[in-house]
């Protein structure tokens, strides 16, 4: 087997399986003849086929009738399942500079790696990062359990909790989460809307394809070490440009490595900072002594965030998907 | 809203206009219709058949193994070959209103 041959083979596995069983053979036939001559492998060729095979994944992994708007549920899952685990991961590091000023009977008695945790936050932030671990991995089941499990948690805390009525004790609070990276005082149920979509958002997903093992490994890990991170990132990190593109870089591309989705709509880039800065903002400011962006600053990047990426998802599966059969006239919207 | 057919899909047609042909058989017969300027990689070729086979515009026609190498033929159907003139005319007409501006300043 030639070393062109050899290349072409492993640009090819950039396809499904299904497609490269039907057509793998086909397909390598017409790169060999049409390279024909060559010493090495044709770099355009291969580029191709690597889009192409992309394409098909994509196409692959959304269902035809609902595919815009599963793709763009998927992101905002993708983007909700992030901003909540890094929450999570800025409130396990700022309870503990909060610890010390609770109350005796709200203090956290959990101790964990030197850090004071308080028990139903610490079970918020693992479902928080469990989620998204199981986002990564296209464990979609696992991860609407997770979400489910910790908007409960969170709804039991507002109602029964121990720490109701004390409003110093905010961060140390799983239904307080959000206010870790926020200073403005709000209702509890306000505080419940990010947690509440995450599982709306993971339901109208759907299930997308399952990747190979090595691939769920890759996220899996790929994910754990963003939310990882951020969390070290609000610890020594506040402010400047550097610290913010140390959150933003693997933000990005974690969303875009772990998505399904095909990344091509510029826009959909401008959704992922649009969801981002807001946060990148608040986790660079979520230093006790200084005063972190508002709440509505947070949400309103989220919603702004859920919109664009709904927008880019249902983009990228129209124009991937091609225009229905021409009536009339040629319609041909896809890249060539 | 109307889109117009892109260069290299208007080519894998108009090289099916002379017969059923493989893969490489259109790549190369695009290449020779249009001068060489239209390239056609694999990737790009074998997205653009599924879609014109999706639409009903190119269908497949037998395949067969030589030297050890899986070919499979295409043919354009019926509907293709109306689409592909339709855009053939389009071009003819969009070409027109450049040329017939032109010629006045040419003559004089």
């Amino acid at each position: 087997m030639s070393f062109a041959e050899r290349v072409y083979r492993a640009a090819l596995s950039a396809y499904p399986a299904e497609y490269r069983a039907e057509r793998g053979d086909e397909v390598l036939g017409t790169l060999l003849e049409a390279t024909e001559g060559r010493r090495g492998p044709d770099v355009r060729e291969v580029g191709g086929l690597l889009a192409d095979g992309y394409r098909r994944r994509v196409l692959a992994s959304v269902t035809p009738a609902h595919g815009a708007l599963r793709a763009g549920a998927a992101w905002a899952a993708l983007a909700l399942a992030t901003l909540t685990a890094a929450v999570a991961g800025v409130g396990i590091v700022r309870e503990d500079h909060l610890a010390a000023s609770l109350p005796p009977a709200l203090a956290p008695h959990l101790h964990v790696l030197g850090l004071a945790l308080s028990p139903w936050f610490a079970a918020f932030a693992i479902t928080a990062v469990g989620a998204l671990a199981a986002l990564a991995a296209s464990a979609r089941r696992t991860a609407l359990g997770l979400s489910v499990a910790g908007a409960l948690l969170q709804v039991w805390e507002a109602a029964f909790g121990p720490g109701a009525g004390f409003p110093g004790a905010h961060g140390h609070l799983a239904v307080y989460a959000w206010t870790n990276v926020s200073t403005l005082p709000r209702e509890p149920w306000h505080w419940l809307v990010p947690s509440l979509l995450l599982p709306t958002c993971i339901l109208l997903a759907g299930s997308p394809t399952a990747p190979r093992t090595g691939v769920r490994a890759a996220r899996m890990a790929a994910a754990l070490v963003l939310a990882a991170g951020l969390t070290l990132a609000t610890d020594h990190l506040y402010g400047g440009v550097a610290g913010l593109a140390i959150v933003l870089v693997p933000l990005l591309a974690v969303a875009v490595a772990v998505s399904p989705l095909d990344p091509r709509p510029a826009f959909a880039c401008v959704a992922l900072l649009a969801t981002a800065l807001p946060l990148a903002w608040t986790v660079i400011h979520a230093d006790p002594t200084t005063p972190a962006a508002g709440d509505l600053t947070v949400l309103a990047g989220i919603g702004l965030g859920i919109v664009a990426f709904a927008a880019a998802g249902a983009a990228s599966a129209r124009g991937l998907r091609g225009p229905a059969p021409p009536h009339g006239s040629m319609i041909d919207s896809t890249p060539p | 809203m109307t889109e117009t057919m892109r260069e290299p899909t208007y080519f894998v047609l108009a090289a099916l206009l002379h017969g059923r042909l493989h893969g490489y058989g259109i790549i190369k017969r695009a290449a020779e219709l249009s001068d060489d300027r239209v390239r056609i990689t694999a990737g790009t070729l074998y997205g653009a058949i599924d879609r014109l086979i999706d639409q009903g515009l190119v269908a497949a026609d037998g395949e067969e193994t030589v030297s050890g190498r899986l070919r499979r033929y295409y043919r354009i159907t019926g509907e293709g070959e109306r689409v592909v003139a339709e855009e053939a005319a389009r071009l003819r007409a969009a070409a027109d209103v450049v040329v017939r501006r032109l010629q006045p300043a040419e003559a004089s």
